[in-house]
């Protein structure tokens, strides 16, 4: 195919809404893929690891839904940049050392919970502590034992004795005994930090939001300077980042963007894979005619002839716990090339009559160099088509076998998140976030497939067209 | 040709690819045949040690001696001492006869572990949810392709030609679920105008007649038939336009009109019926793909059918009813094609006059 008429081509496509459609979609899921590497490096790696996600909340929508709903809600935040200040108290020989994060509390809902990881390197024995400071003046004041080079993990529940001494100091430990509290075990911790100091505090249905700025400063007095190699604080809200989290408490966004490049790879190979087989198949079968080809077709009838998914079910059940992405796409694309076969071999049974092809036979060309010199270069109009027309059935076919419990287990699939949700129960519990973008997103990747093979095979085979 | 040589034909094929297929089930599932019957076997000496033994206490030397004894003497029963081409007879004799052994974990509805029983009791609902798509899908199709194909690049056609592109982009067992939010969760719908989101009956109700009963599986099967026709009319619809649009330029149609028939007459009469033998294999080939649909379908409404058979076989991974399944299956797909053959035959007038 020379320059003009690519050319051509694109003219003639770009006359066509539906083709333009079709390209315009898959562009948006090439970003996607594209994005998979860029926003999450390590996301496929990360997805299987469920103690990576053991803070995230779980089963939390989307911050824009809660945003755009207009209910009270509260995102997830990680915090970790913070102001280091080093210096020696005078007329001592001691070093003060703070590390403080600020940030301004704006949201409208309350916190669910929130943690602390604290890494410091330290020569001499020190003593810590860490001080909230709230927009309302009140200043928390925790202290906590750090172990030199190692993480150091603290939670809201740490902070229950702490709160359950403030409140009683500052709303009466009448007011405690009367919401039933009467050891700092029951107290509901999570939210607390964060709401207004009165009466309702410890309930999350009662208690109201503190808006402000607040510092979150930790002060470590030592005879040495103290590294501070780590100071992250994560609250976790309501609602979690763009896609919200699923029932392991995964980002959901890590397995939408990643499924994209792995939905598209599913598709086009498998496609490239039926393709190839099916046109060289078909050439071969039609070239050489008589008894091989007979014998050839019999066995296109047969393929044809079974159903294709409970085989598959099948052959991936005793392919055993083994299964990888490239077995499923290999079992696909052989059940695939049939139909392409078969138009290949009508294709090469018409070639083969004309003079061009009966005159480099008689020039002593081999078979071999006439099928895939001269009749299958024929053929790639076709083959362009089919290539984009055999993507949607691949995805929707790696989809069902997926949710199933089929896919390979070690990658976030559409079909696996969908699996996912219906395992949560996501329908009638409404967590719609996990069932509405895979299914979209797997619709929208096969639309736009069949979109832009519709518009190729009408410009390319105007004879074999489907209108 | 005449329509019984035809027949014979058609027969002959059906019987050879079943053959194809038993050998193929033959060949992928020899391995896991010596499992399955390994593990009978494991549990009916079980049984009967715990019977000796309730009977007169045995050492557990004799108990051994005699596991091994009955162990060995079953292998014989099943043939798995003998080399794989003696096997063969006996595993195709087990696939005639339809004894697929027992099921490592599931039971049917009436606690049977036979796997042919298990599968038996629920072949029925899943070819009541495939033939009532299928039929809805059929009809809707048929009619929707010959207006499209009556009237080309009316409005009506064109979107016929976009949702025939796009409708099959969706998995039914999506559009299952968000059918199940639409229709059964909606909390803009009031309690009992909701559509029931799964099973086949209520087992909460009592029926007081057959005619309840039938009427109540009707509201179940709404949103699952639905699921299956949304995804599959479009795509059927364009098939039928465009096998008609070549039909409907065809002399012997201008002839009609200018006969002046009626128009009904025309397209359904005439049209549709010199159509029809095309249109029946392609509706052939698309209950394999159905069928695919189906299951998964199933498994989303809860419908208790093959389809949330191979569910729960691949949950707890009991092997015995995955191979049966497989082989039912396609036994099933290919009596729905060799019945598509038949019709065709008798559709096509090339066929029965010869």
């Amino acid at each position: 195919m020379n320059i003009k008429k690519i050319k051509e081509f694109f003219s003639e496509f770009f006359k066509r809404k539906l083709g333009i459609i079709g390209l315009g979609l898959l562009i948006f899921f090439i970003i996607l893929s594209i994005l998979a590497p860029i926003t999450a490096p390590l996301g496929l790696n990360d997805w299987v690891l469920l103690d990576r996600w053991k803070d995230n909340p779980r089963l939390t929508p989307p911050e824009w839904f809660m945003y755009v709903t207009n209910q009270p809600y509260s995102a997830t935040i990680i915090l970790n940049n913070y102001e280091y200040k080093a210096e020696m108290i005078p007329g001592t020989n001691l070093y003060n050392i703070s590390a403080k994060i600020k940030f301004k509390y704006d949201y409208s809902g309350l916190p669910t919970a929130f943690y602390l990881y604290i890494t410091v390197e330290y020569y001499q024995s020190i003593s810590s502590s860490l001080y909230v400071k709230r927009p309302d003046g009140e200043i928390i004041e925790y202290s906590l034992t750090l172990f030199n080079s190692s993480q150091s993990r603290i939670a809201d529940l740490d902070f229950r004795k702490v709160f359950y001494e403030w409140i009683s100091k500052k709303l009466g430990s009448d007011y405690l005994k009367s919401e039933g509290i009467t050891a700092y075990e029951n107290i509901l911790s999570g939210h607390i930090l964060f709401s207004q100091l009165e009466e309702g505090i410890l309930k999350p249905s009662t208690a109201k939001v503190l808006k402000g700025n607040y510092e979150f400063e930790l002060i470590i007095l030592s005879n040495a300077p103290v590294k501070i190699k780590e100071y992250e604080i994560k609250i976790i809200g309501n609602s979690y980042g763009l896609m919200g989290t699923d029932g392991n408490k995964r980002d959901f966004w890590l397995g939408i963007v990643w499924g994209a490049p792995i939905a598209l790879m599913i598709g086009f190979l498998t496609s490239l894979i039926s393709v190839v087989i099916g046109i060289v198949y078909g050439t071969v079968s039609g070239y050489f005619g008589g008894k091989v080809d007979e014998l050839m077709m019999r066995i296109v009838d047969l393929l044809l002839a079974l159903p294709v998914f409970p085989l598959l079910i099948l052959l991936l059940v005793i392919a055993g716990p083994t299964r990888s992405i490239w077995i499923i796409i290999f079992l696909i694309s052989i059940f695939g090339w049939m139909g392409i076969a078969r138009v290949a071999r009508s294709i090469t049974l018409q070639l083969k009559e004309t003079a061009f092809i009966e005159s480099i036979k008689a020039l002593g060309a081999s078979p071999f160099r006439i099928m895939f010199r001269h009749i299958m270069p024929q053929m790639l109009p076709y083959a362009y088509a089919n290539l984009a027309l055999g993507v949607p059935g691949a995805i929707l076919t790696e989809a069902g076998l997926s949710y199933l419990g089929l896919g390979d287990p070690t990658l976030p699939t559409w079909g696996q998140l969908l699996r996912h949700a219906v395992e949560v129960a996501a329908v009638p519990n409404g967590y719609w976030w996990l069932w509405v973008t895979p299914g979209l997103l797997i619709a929208g990747v096969s639309v736009a497939f069949v979109f832009i093979g519709h518009s190729i095979d009408e410009i390319l085979n105007p004879r074999i067209r489907r209108l | 040709m005449g329509i019984y040589k035809y027949l014979a034909i058609r027969t002959f094929n059906m019987v050879l690819i079943v053959i194809i297929v038993m050998a193929l089930t033959f060949v992928m599932f020899y391995a896991l045949y010596v499992d399955i019957k390994t593990q009978e076997i494991k549990q009916i000496v079980k049984m009967e040690v715990q019977n000796m033994i309730r009977e007169s206490p045995m050492s557990p030397e004799e108990i051994k001696t005699f596991m091994e004894e009955r162990e060995k003497y079953y292998r014989w029963v099943y043939g798995l001492d003998r080399a794989w081409y003696e096997r063969i007879w006996i595993v195709l004799y087990d696939l005639l006869t339809f004894n697929f052994g027992k099921a490592y974990y599931l039971q049917s509805e009436t606690g049977s572990r036979d796997v042919i029983v298990i599968i038996s009791e629920r072949i029925p609902r899943t070819v009541l949810l495939l033939g009532t798509s299928t039929l809805i899908t059929t009809i809707l199709g048929l009619w929707l392709g010959l207006l499209a194909a009556n009237r080309p690049q009316s409005v009506l056609d064109k979107s016929v030609i976009i949702v025939g592109l796009t409708s099959n982009a969706f998995a039914a067992w999506w559009v299952g679920l968000a059918l199940q939010f639409l229709f059964a969760y909606n909390p803009l719908i009031p309690y009992e105008w909701r559509l029931p989101a799964f099973g086949i009956i209520d087992p909460t109700k009592t029926y007081t007649s057959d005619f309840e009963l039938y009427l109540d599986v009707m509201r179940h099967m709404i949103l699952p038939v639905s699921a299956l026709v949304i995804v599959s009319f479009g795509s059927w619809a364009l098939v039928v336009r465009n096998l008609l649009i070549g039909t409907l330029a065809e002399d012997f149609i201008m002839v009609a009109r200018s006969k002046g028939l009626p128009e009904n007459k025309i397209l359904f009469g005439h049209a549709l019926k010199s159509s029809a033998p095309p249109i029946i294999t392609i509706l052939a080939f698309s209950v394999a793909g159905i069928f695919g649909g189906v299951i998964i379908t199933e498994t989303i409404f809860q419908w208790n059918g093959m389809g949330m058979l191979i569910w729960e076989s691949l949950m707890q991974w009991d092997i015995p009813i995955i191979l049966a399944f497989f082989y039912i299956s396609t036994l099933l797909i290919i009596l729905a094609n060799f019945v598509a053959d038949i019709l065709y035959g008798i559709f096509d007038p090339r066929v029965k006059t010869g």
